[in-house]
């Protein structure tokens, strides 16, 4: 594999619910992205943005009935490319776990109640690795172990209830490593965690991508993650990429007023006492369709007429790797929020060391 | 462990205790006595005063409820009014054909219902589960002694598929080791006693099957659809593993919790006797037994028998209980 190929090349990907009488929702619409190994990229977006499902849709997990997916994902594969969204599901099989892991938001729902830990573990090692007995055992607490869950071989004994909130979420990133895989998806694996066990677990997730160079899909809503966490970002609204950019521009140079939106609505600690945060105004339900023009116009303060002459395009700013979907984006007018979110870039760095 | 299961038995005490007062002031509401169902009508009153009297009928209510506290805590349940046997020795001669009506009843009503539920659930909107949701929709409305009736009629008077009543044809000869007519069958290898009494059980079996059935389908498929749409099972799917095991071990497994409480309750009412099923095809158990020491106003049976139903009604929630910590660890924890 050449080192320029992407280990995953998304293009267009779309995913629509429903139809058969009723109208199809959109939920990801023609969504673009690569993947790199040893790379951590990031989807960024609040609530009902289209993160989860572009996540499900890659791993084959979307229900197979009234959904509909679209574009192209095409993953190097130890026997070439190939294209996940059209691997029929046996195959799919093979692949989740192997070559594909995912890590998902909540810990203890996503455990089985009334299996052990251990048992969660070697049934996946069983699976992909044809480990069995003691062998597999052993190899399952070496992977908690590795995830940093102290006394692993009690552990393998117990059940998810009787474990921390923190250890469940090592426990489910054992499982996903457990094959080795050349790609994980972490969909906000640190939303249920308080504060000082999620940097722990972002710490893990970065060790890991570092020692094993796997690619990491970090879906989250939470730009700390992102400052801390991502190499590329990718911002998502209703269901589109608006803006794509390495971290460093994008911090310093936000040019999606969306982008720009979810920045300022981060609490600072450097902030000037009292100052006022700037969220977002309204919601995601007073969307407009793409095809109308800027889905996000209606909440937009740069919202010119323009904007509703029909589906914005993405466009490069200047350099290749920086693109928008927006017809009026944020330049010089936004000198006064660029130094401060400079300053945040910054701090994100410092952050990362 | 053990903790828990003396600590459930000794619970017992006070429900006996509770229930027997309640039976008491029941039966002494109760319009009409013994003497009514033992005498002709146009006995005089004189002779009903004399029979009441033998009887210690006449007595004081809390003294009669005290001498048979009494004789309870000496394992003395009293004698039958009507055939002078001890109630003790009356009880255990028709358990075992009300067990095996029982165990019949709810192999029939699992082995058919567990499938019958999962299936629906997996195929959700599709005829099977149509078919399931309303067929246990009509066995919960159809009265049990109806069906019973039906089968009867139907099945063994019409068609002779089957026996009508009884626990075994009159042409057949048994052993008796234990009175539980299949087991005893299977342990001499009378092979025609096993193959009859199981004729005579089906009739009842299946009436008795009914709501059971009906239950335990609905119970499986909404317990399947819940879990199917869990995290863990979506864990299961991401890790790559194969359909049968995330069917099995991570849906299943977890399904069958709230299924296994609904079966053990569900067997602590069919041990207590069917009273109706029983009438119908004269099947010589608890359940008829009460019905006629009910017409008959035979207190010492009527409590008995009902104290001794209650008491197994609470060793069944044990076993449910033990059998639900077993299968689920964070009741275990507890």
């Amino acid at each position: 594999m050449s080192s320029n190929t992407p280990l995953l090349e998304v293009e267009e990907l779309s995913v629509a619910f429903g139809g058969r009488g009723s109208t199809p929702v959109r939920a990801v619409d023609g969504v673009s992205f690569s993947l790199e190994e040893g790379k951590v990229t990031g989807l960024v977006g609040e609530s009902g943005c289209g993160k989860s499902v572009t996540s499900l849709a890659l791993m084959g997990l979307l229900p197979e009935r009234g959904v509909e997916v679209g574009g192209r994902a095409v993953m190097q594969l130890p026997k070439g490319p190939e294209d996940l969204l059209s691997l029929p599901q046996r195959r799919m099989r093979d692949l989740r776990g192997s070559q594909l892991a995912m890590i998902f938001q909540d810990p203890l729902s996503s455990l089985n109640p009334v299996v052990p830990i251990g048992r969660q573990v070697t049934e996946i090692l069983k699976r992909h690795r044809g480990m069995r007995g003691q062998a597999a055992r052993k190899e399952a607490a070496d992977l908690l172990h590795r995830v940093g869950i102290p006394d692993p071989a009690r552990r393998l004994d117990e059940y998810p209830h009787q474990l921390s909130g923190g250890m469940r979420q090592r426990a489910l990133i054992a499982m996903a490593v457990a094959c080795r895989p050349k790609l994980m998806i972490a969909d906000e694996p640190t939303t249920a965690l308080d504060v000082t066990i999620q940097a722990q677990i972002l710490e893990l997730l970065r060790d890991l991508v570092t020692e094993e160079g796997t690619a990491l899909l970090m879906i989250t809503h939470d730009l700390g993650v992102v400052a801390g966490l991502c190499d590329d970002i990718n911002v998502l609204y209703a269901g589109r990429a608006v803006e794509r950019a390495p971290r460093r521009p994008l911090f310093a140079e936000p040019t999606h007023p969306y982008t720009v939106g979810l920045l300022g609505s981060i609490p600072r600690l450097d902030a000037p006492r009292g100052e006022p945060l700037s969220p977002v105004r309204g919601s995601v339900n007073d969307n407009i369709d793409w095809t109308d023009g800027c889905a996000f116009a209606p909440r937009c303060d740069h919202y010119t007429m323009e904007c509703l002459q029909g589906p914005p395009p993405l466009v490069e700013r200047g350099d290749r790797d920086h693109v928008h979907r927006c017809v009026n984006p944020v330049g010089n007018a936004g000198v006064a929020e660029r130094t401060t979110l400079e300053t945040s870039a910054v701090v994100g760095e410092e952050e990362d060391r | 462990m053990l903790r828990f299961i003396v600590r459930r038995l000794l619970q017992l005490i006070p429900t006996l205790l509770g229930l027997s007062i309640l039976l008491f002031v029941w039966l002494q509401r109760l319009p009409g006595g013994p003497e009514n169902a033992l005498l002709p009508d146009n006995a005089p009153p004189e002779q009903r005063e004399a029979l009441r009297e033998s009887l210690g009928l006449d007595e004081p209510f809390t003294v009669q409820y005290f001498s048979f506290l009494g004789r309870i805590l000496q394992g003395d349940l009293g004698a039958s009014i009507h055939t002078g046997r001890p109630v003790l020795e009356e009880f255990l001669t028709r358990f075992p054909a009300t067990f095996e009506l029982a165990v019949t009843a709810i192999v029939i009503a699992v082995a058919a219902g567990l499938p019958l539920g999962y299936l629906a659930a997996r195929r959700r909107g599709g005829a099977l589960d149509f078919a399931a949701v309303g067929g246990s929709l009509l066995g919960i409305c159809t009265p049990v002694f109806f069906l019973a009736f039906l089968l009867k009629v139907g099945l063994a008077e019409q068609l002779g598929l089957f026996p009508s009543a009884f626990r075994l044809s009159p042409a057949v000869n048994r052993t008796d080791i234990t009175g539980f007519f299949v087991l005893d069958g299977l342990m001499t290898r009378e092979w025609d006693v096993v193959w009859d009494a199981l004729l005579h059980l089906a009739l009842p079996g299946l009436a008795l099957a009914s709501i059971p059935l009906a239950v335990i389908t609905r119970m499986t498929r909404a317990s399947v659809l819940e879990v199917m749409g869990e995290d863990y099972v979506r864990t299961a799917n991401a890790k790559g593993l194969h359909r049968t095991t995330v069917r099995t071990r991570h849906v299943l497994r977890n399904a069958l919790l709230p299924v296994v409480t609904a079966v053990g309750l569900l067997s602590g009412q069919l041990f207590a006797g069917a009273v109706l099923t029983e009438s119908v095809f004269a099947f010589p158990g608890i359940g008829s037994f009460i019905y006629e020491a009910t017409h008959g106003r035979d207190y010492p049976v009527l409590t008995g028998f009902i104290l001794l139903i209650a008491a197994m009604y609470v060793v069944i929630n044990l076993l449910v209980d033990i059998s639900y910590s077993l299968l689920d660890p964070r009741v275990r924890a507890q």
